[in-house]
């Protein structure tokens, strides 16, 4: 790509999301001036299909490859606060890697905690081991075959249980080799980038 | 006529690459679009750099490309344009075309000057300033000659001109022209000047001339030397100052002498016709070779097929190996644990070890010298050393134990991976926390080439990989990172990978659990019994492979 566009991507449906959203660009702005879009109920047709508004931010957030508008793009969830510069996973794209993601702070017993039992237990038998838990709260990303690959199967393997998104996401790594470079805690729940996991499904 | 479809990143927009292809699809009847089309006979890249990043598994068609420009000070951008070149069928080029013969078929392409700028203005009255052009936009990585220009407009009034800029980032005055208007830019010049050090033609310049505009031109760059010895095309060296002092100097005498009918007819051969005519009969022939099909159709299918359980079905038993390495005593004590418990656990599955002693049970035994105490020359050398019949290498350290059956550790390559590793353990997970009173300058050196300190530090005790190029560039990598600090090699690994991407699947510690941490929760499947080979304590300050180095192991050797 000759001049990629960079932007960061957030979705917020409900109010309560987006006012976390108006508070998490504020604090990008401070250290950051790239472009931003919001995805929002008004830039989406799926509201009829999906009953919450839980369902309709995973359904977009596993669809955000064909609705990103930027070359590189970095999600963020609303309730995250980019304290400081976003720009080093930008770097990692624009030097030859796919994504960029970070690993959870759950890993071992409290590893998927958060997903129901059957989804939990058929995700770990298609590893046949414990995964390393990643989390999908920030995550940079390119436009590639790879990429594209690997969010079909991301939102195809949500569709499933259509609950978090999570364990869809560690299934459809596992089945959609990618070339991702894995950052530091700093970018998703430390300095770089606070993610405060605040509940916002209701509005 | 061909079935030849044009890969664009932007396709009708208002850019030089989206208008060049425009053409192609216009005159040749071809289709375009922003990603490849499966059912083409030929997919043609518009540039090459579609096909490095966005696609590069994409087969089953023959491939072309058009190649601009070759970065060579852009270590990303070369690799792109080296991994094209060797990828594609045919090579477009107007500039590269030695360069390129070498990696195949290559055909040079006439630049297309747009149909616009044929012809000589009417009135060519000019101001009293004398004004010397720019057109383009600037970029970060000063190829466009910026630190010349910057220069210059400093040096206006000494040389006696004005200069003006078309388009952005210029440090003088400057605006953007659209397209259709370009041509009344270049009839208020004197002179049009480019200082690109790298190019792929230039466009501009052959547009001034179309419109009988003086240019003075670098040296060596593009296809700016093609174009004829006449007074109004005057040359300099590309990026010096003094020279191009000198240009505007013979410029301003010798103006007011110029033909410019014969400046429109140095350029009268590069039309969009011939441009489109020098594409065409090439793909338009039924010459096909499918380089490309042979080594990614599969791919190709497996990329938009439905999951399929993978090939667990033990074939690739016979395509694995492991490999070790052991030199001194502690570390020879340490791999026999290794050797019979791998035997154990993952029986038939042969084993390679290169060591200064003969140690039994493997079934590859390499002899040879120790090259330095931590045995890194020999471990980064996995990729060469080990049979080539092996396609799937685990590599564990001599100090590592197998506790469990470990196929998973082979099955995540034949799943389509090409490598995995483990994270480092405890707070050392963090590459910030890496650095050591021995590691100083290294440490730095890391950070500044993967730019940012909170990344995921991996520790290379246990890795595995399967066979492929970029595996292949990735060890040759380490291994001149490794040596150029001779320490650990962690720090060489990072540089290395964020040099050369690759399909890297992450691992917890269970696969790579240090006895000097506790144990993780569902038990380890590898433990690492850390630091039992070693025959030195402390630290070692400078190289591995030093006189100093060799003196604290000597009682062990």
């Amino acid at each position: 790509m000759l001049d990629p566009s960079c932007g960061i991507v957030y979705i917020a449906i409900g109010e309560k999301a987006k006012q976390f959203a108006e508070r998490s660009i504020e604090a990008l702005r401070r250290c950051n001036d790239f472009e931003v879009t919001i995805f929002t109920e008004k830039h989406c047709d799926v509201q009829d299909a999906f009953q919450t508004s839980k369902e309709i931010s995973r359904s977009l957030k596993t669809r955000l490859y064909n609705l990103s508008p930027y070359d590189y793009t970095l999600y963020v969830d609303a309730d995250t606060f980019p304290d400081g510069d976003v720009s080093p996973g930008f770097e990692t794209l624009a030097g030859g890697w796919d994504m960029a993601i970070i690993y959870s702070s759950s890993q071992g017993p409290e590893m998927m905690w958060h997903i129901g039992k059957t989804e939990r237990e058929l995700t770990a038998e298609l590893y046949g081991f414990r995964p390393l838990q990643l989390q999908g709260g920030v995550m940079y990303f390119k436009r590639n075959e790879r990429v594209e690959n690997f969010f079909t199967t991301w939102h195809r393997e949500w569709l499933i249980w259509k609950e978090e998104d999570q364990a869809a996401l560690l299934r459809a790594l596992y089945k959609s080799p990618l070339k991702y470079w894995m950052l530091g805690r700093p970018f998703n729940g430390g300095a770089v980038i606070r993610h405060t996991f605040a509940r916002m499904d209701g509005d | 006529m061909s079935d030849t479809h044009i890969i664009v990143h932007k396709p009708g927009a208002d850019q030089v690459l989206s208008r060049k292809a425009g053409y192609l699809a216009k005159l040749n009847k071809w289709t375009i679009s922003d990603r490849p089309r499966p059912g083409a006979e030929t997919n043609l890249f518009f540039p090459y750099i579609l096909l490095s990043e966005r696609f590069p598994e994409f087969g089953g068609t023959q491939l072309a490309a058009y190649f601009t420009h070759d970065d060579v000070d852009n270590e990303i951008k070369n690799h792109w344009w080296r991994f094209a070149a060797g990828r594609v069928d045919i090579r477009f080029t107007t500039s590269y075309v030695s360069e390129l013969a070498g990696y195949g078929e290559t055909i040079h392409a006439r630049p297309p000057v747009d149909p616009q700028f044929f012809g000589l203005m009417v009135n060519f009255v000019k101001s009293d300033d004398y004004i010397v052009g720019v057109s383009g936009m600037s970029y970060k990585d000063g190829r466009k000659g910026e630190s010349l220009l910057e220069k210059l407009a400093g040096l206006q009034e000494k040389h006696g001109i004005r200069l003006v800029g078309a388009g952005r980032g210029w440090p003088f005055t400057h605006r953007w022209y659209p397209w259709d208007d370009m041509a009344s830019f270049y009839d208020q010049l004197h002179i049009y000047l480019c200082t690109s050090l790298i190019e792929g033609v230039p466009m501009p310049p052959l547009e001034a001339l179309a419109r009988g505009i003086p240019v003075i031109v670098p040296r060596n760059v593009g296809m700016m030397d093609e174009l004829p010895n006449i007074s109004g095309i005057w040359r300099f060296k590309a990026g010096s100052s003094i020279s191009l002092g000198y240009a505007l100097k013979r410029a301003r005498a010798e103006w007011k002498g110029v033909d410019r009918d014969a400046l429109v007819d140095s350029v009268s051969d590069y039309t969009v016709t011939n441009w489109a005519s020098d594409f065409a009969q090439r793909l338009n022939t039924s010459t096909v070779r499918l380089k490309s099909q042979l080594v990614t159709l599969a791919s190709e299918e497996t990329a938009h097929a439905e999951f399929v359980p993978p090939m667990h079905d033990g074939k690739w038993r016979k395509k694995a190996g492991m490999y070790c390495v052991a030199f001194g005593k502690p570390a020879v004590t340490c791999v026999k644990t290794l050797i019979s418990s791998f035997r154990k656990f993952m029986p038939g599955i042969p084993i390679m070890l290169v060591s200064n002693k003969k140690v039994a049970g493997v079934d590859h035994m390499v002899i040879c010298d120790e090259k330095d105490i931590g045995a890194r020359v020999h471990k980064l050398s996995a990729y060469e050393i080990t049979p080539p019949e092996w396609e799937y290498v685990l590599y564990m350290d001599a100090d590592t134990e197998v506790m469990e059956d470990i196929s998973s550790l082979y099955k995540i390559l034949v799943d389509g991976w090409e490598a995995l590793i483990c994270k480092d353990m405890a707070k050392y997970h963090t590459a910030r926390m890496m650095i050591r009173p021995d590691n100083k300058e290294e440490f730095e050196h890391t950070m500044e080439t993967i730019g940012c300190a909170d990344v995921f530090q991996y520790n290379g005790g246990i890795f595995a990989f399967r066979r492929t190029n970029g595996v292949r560039d990735l060890f040759k990598c380490w291994q001149k990172e490794w040596d150029m600090y001779a320490g650990r090699d962690q720090g060489a690994l990072l540089r290395a990978l964020y040099r050369h991407p690759i399909k890297l699947f992450l691992l917890t510690n269970h696969w790579n659990a240090s006895d000097r941490y506790p144990t993780p929760v569902g038990g380890a499947m590898i433990m690492h019994h850390s630091m039992k080979a070693r025959r030195w304590g402390g630290l070692i300050y400078g190289r591995t492979d030093s006189e100093e180095a060799w003196e604290k192991v000597k009682d062990f050797r």
